[in-house]
């Protein structure tokens, strides 16, 4: 089986080398024979790296330590599925992973567009599958999953204890369903580019891709922070890591176009902007797999400095740069737009602030990123770029963008009429006053907090106000019951009120963000029976209770859990637990922290430190002194719950509406032809 | 004398004299403590040091939270912990020498964005044409129409 997986993987290289020049000269010499050779090999590119992905999976299953990547992440005691996430734990199995996400997705993409979009198809399939080769030729190259050992061992290192935990499971494939979905509108912009069809036609294609790309790359990221929450044990859900940092790049750039793209749909402008939006985009995907692959900057979870690849990448990365700059220099002149901008109080003066506050955002990240890097390059010495210089400049980033939230879905497109702006921002503002005023009066300090809050306010309200006019206005109109109405109202709308419903998503998690301006912090050393008393911002007193420790074996591990007894206010609310869990097979203590959930705050336990933790394993002292961090993070649930709402209005904007279907268009798609059918220079447009 | 060495020596000095009664820590001290801690990368692995699972990082942080309760300023904590590890401790980049180009380039970037939009927003509005030169003078039956035309372009505009 072993075997079958690194044959298809050379196979994949031929047959990817062959899609992407089929498709290219395809394409160019308008030849739609060889278009139809590549669009085939997409489907056949797919099965080759499915079958490898099969065999790396089959060799964690049968525990075939004699392979280098199976050793290093697996061991007999690891269940079956940790051994089948084992796929992506590593460098070399990710990328394979990676490579047949994409593969997946230019499946899709030409299954999708096997009758339409004809002249775009040759390039999207050139594109998609020189990348797939780039991906191929690295794990080939520098990074192969069936490298075998100088020995077979009876057992392997096992998966890193981090690494266990389900979060982390789902992280990385959400992640890299978010990397890999980009380069469909990306090779969808190279193609319009190479076609010169640069009217809105790409992007309308590519609506439904671009919303999928930031739907999963949103859900990544939020999966990543909740593992952090949950596993690294410090309190804390974004420690912004140049790993972190590298994936909210692309997220901000494609924010930006998603944005973007409503300006050029409803006026024709932003034309090269959007292309090297989308460019940017992909340009940073491939960028935050180069930073976290190559180990060139120190960060908690990337993988093994590998120089290797870092050069190979480099050199892709560079070559992607000088080929879409050259590609849109070279059609510059198709990019004017079809009409003007009127006036700067206009719904299209507030999307070009969303997108400049959007790129600078990006920019700021990306700089202070790669600063270690340049400093040391230009000065000799490396400056160390941490969370507080993060936090200080982007924080008015994004409290603009919060902000600008509320402008931009409601102001008039053209001109904003001073009319227009009364009626649509007196009650935001006035909320936004009201509730920056009550937080000062109760004794909010933290000038962020409340300008999180009031902006968050002033948001809000735009997005209830719209959803109250609109169901008011169609429950008049259909004679419907209110709720009829609104559910109406958003099925008739899907993309228009999804979207508002995203910024509610945005706007609850800014607030949880904010919460961490009352976070309380505390670190005692108890023995069992003795207590402490820790003091919530909501006004209420958590008492804690060590009554034991205990110890005993797991498969893989052995657990040490001290138990707390929790009372609030004076009344019992159950026991928290926290762990420190030695991994037999890599020899690492790892701490697993207690959580109570609140709707308003978690109280967050962690066993610091056990001053004999031997001596509990082998149960020779019954009353170890235990130190105990625990924490109050205030607002931490809205995170997730914003989170959950972003994802669902996401979902909203991105199903499938009833598409109104004319005669016309109807008979149009009975009698779409097959590619074969067609005449080959009318279909293919050099 | 370089601000790192004067900073060490004014905390040694203050740790020393603080030393015959040494202080509890109070919701204050303990603010500074977490706060300089907050700024400061771990000397034992790739974390910061407020959430490295180092024990050496923790017995640190203990000792900063200490020198806290004896009177030591945020700045005196950061500085004991970079004259001790190298000045690649901060994780706040200095306002001085290569590390002030950390700071000014978001700002400059920003407002470089912000001048080049400005700058496109009133070449588009220039290019526009001109009420002046679109013609002559309305009549007042044109300017009302016009102005029922605006006023439902405007009410399409809010639906």
């Amino acid at each position: 089986m072993t075997q079958i997986g690194e044959v298809a993987l050379w196979l994949a290289l031929l047959v990817g080398a062959w899609g992407a020049v089929m498709g290219f000269a395809g394409g160019r010499m308008g030849r739609g024979d060889w278009v139809l050779s590549a669009e085939r090999s997409s489907y056949a590119l797919f099965a080759l790296l499915a079958t490898t992905c099969g065999a790396i999976i089959a060799s964690f299953l049968r525990n075939e330590y004699a392979y280098q990547y199976v050793a290093g992440y697996s061991n007999r005691e690891l269940s079956v599925f940790y051994k089948i996430t084992g796929l992506w734990a590593g460098q070399t199995g990710s990328l394979v992973f990676w490579a047949t996400l994409l593969a997946l997705f230019g499946c899709i993409a030409v299954f999708q567009n096997r009758r339409r979009n004809r002249e775009f198809m040759p390039y999207v399939v050139g594109t998609v599958q020189t990348v797939l080769v780039f991906f191929i030729v690295v794990v080939l190259a520098a990074s192969n999953p069936f490298q075998l050992m100088d020995f077979a061992p009876a057992d392997g290192r096992g998966l890193n204890p981090q690494l266990q935990n389900y979060w982390m499971t789902i992280h990385p494939p959400t992640l890299y369903l978010g990397f890999t979905a980009f380069t469909i509108p990306f090779a969808f912009a190279v193609s319009a580019l190479l076609s010169g069809r640069l009217d809105t036609r790409w992007i309308t294609t590519t609506r439904r891709w671009t919303l999928l790309a930031w739907f999963f790359l949103t859900n990544g990221i939020i999966f990543g922070m909740m593992w952090a929450y949950v596993e690294l044990g410090w309190g804390g859900y974004w420690f912004w890591d140049p790993v972190e940092n590298a994936s909210l790049l692309p997220w901000l750039t494609g924010t930006a176009f998603l944005h973007s793209v409503m300006i050029q749909e409803k006026r024709g402008m932003l034309k090269m902007w959007n292309v090297l939006l989308i460019m940017g985009t992909f340009l940073l995907s491939i960028f935050a797999t180069f930073l976290t692959r190559s180990g060139l900057i120190e960060s908690v979870h990337s993988f093994a400095e590998n120089t290797t690849i870092a050069w190979i990448f480099l050199g892709f990365l560079s070559a992607l740069v000088l080929v879409s700059a050259a590609l849109v220099w070279w059609r510059r002149g198709a990019f004017a737009p079809e009409s003007q901008l009127e006036s700067a109080l206009s719904r299209e003066a507030a999307f070009l602030l969303n997108n400049l506050v959007f790129v600078a955002a990006m920019l700021s990240v990306l700089w202070g990123t790669i600063f270690p890097l340049v400093s040391e390059g230009f000065s000799g010495q490396k400056i160390t770029v941490g969370p507080p210089f993060f936090n200080r400049v982007n924080i008015p980033l994004g409290l603009l963008l919060l902000g600008l939230l509320g402008i931009g879905p409601v102001i008039a497109w053209r001109k904003a009429s001073p009319r227009n702006l009364r009626r649509n921002f007196t009650a935001p503002l006035t909320a936004a006053a009201l509730v920056a005023g009550a937080l000062w009066l109760g004794g909010a300090r933290n000038t962020y907090a409340i300008l999180t809050f009031a902006l968050g306010s002033f948001t809000m309200t735009t997005i209830v106000v719209e959803f109250w006019k609109g169901t008011r206005a169609r429950a008049r109109i259909e004679g419907e019951g209110f709720f009829p109405a609104l559910v109406h109202l958003v099925e008739r709308n899907r993309r228009r009120y999804g979207g508002y419903v995203v910024h509610a998503g945005f706007v609850v998690m800014f607030m949880g963000f904010a919460g961490s301006a009352w976070d309380v912090e505390k670190q005692v050393s108890l023995r069992p029976g003795e207590t402490m008393d820790i003091a919530s911002p909501f006004g209420h007193t958590y008492r804690l209770t060590y009554q034991a420790m205990s110890s005993y074996p797991a498969t893989n591990m052995t657990k040490v859990i001290a138990s707390l007894d929790v009372a609030l206010d004076g009344r019992r609310a159950g026991v928290l637990t926290a762990e420190k869990r030695t991994y037999r097979q890599r020899e690492e203590v790892v701490s697993e922290v207690g959580i109570r959930r609140a709707w308003n705050e978690d109280l967050y336990l962690i066993l610091a430190g056990v001053d004999d933790l031997n001596g509990v394993v082998q149960g020779t002292n019954p009353r170890p002194l235990a130190t105990f961090k625990v924490l109050i993070n205030p607002l931490v649930p809205w995170i997730w719950i914003g989170g959950l709402i972003m994802a669902i209005g996401t979902l909203t904007a991105l199903w499938p509406g009833v598409e109104p279907r004319t005669p016309v268009a109807a008979k149009a798609r009975v009698r779409a032809p097959w590619i074969a059918d067609v005449d080959e220079p009318a279909l293919v447009e050099a | 004398m370089h601000a790192i060495t004067r900073g060490a020596l004014a905390l040694a000095a203050a740790l020393c004299a603080s030393t015959l009664a040494a202080q509890v820590p109070t919701p204050e001290t303990e603010r500074i403590a977490v706060e300089a801690i907050a700024e400061l990368k771990s000397p034992f692995g790739p974390h910061m040091l407020d959430m490295c699972p180092n024990e050496q990082a923790d017995e640190l942080r203990q000792k900063l939270h200490m020198a806290a309760a004896r009177g030591a300023g945020k700045e005196q904590l950061i500085g004991l912990v970079v004259s001790q590890y190298g000045e690649n401790m901060r994780a706040l980049p200095e306002r001085r020498g290569f590390g002030l180009w950390a700071w000014l380039l978001p700002p400059a970037g920003l407002a470089a964005g912000a001048a080049f939009l400005w700058g496109r927003l009133r070449q588009m509005r220039g290019g526009a044409p001109s009420l002046a030169a679109a013609g002559p003078a309305l009549s007042a039956d044109e300017q009302a129409s016009l102005n029922d035309a605006l006023r439902d372009l405007e009410r399409e505009d809010d639906e």
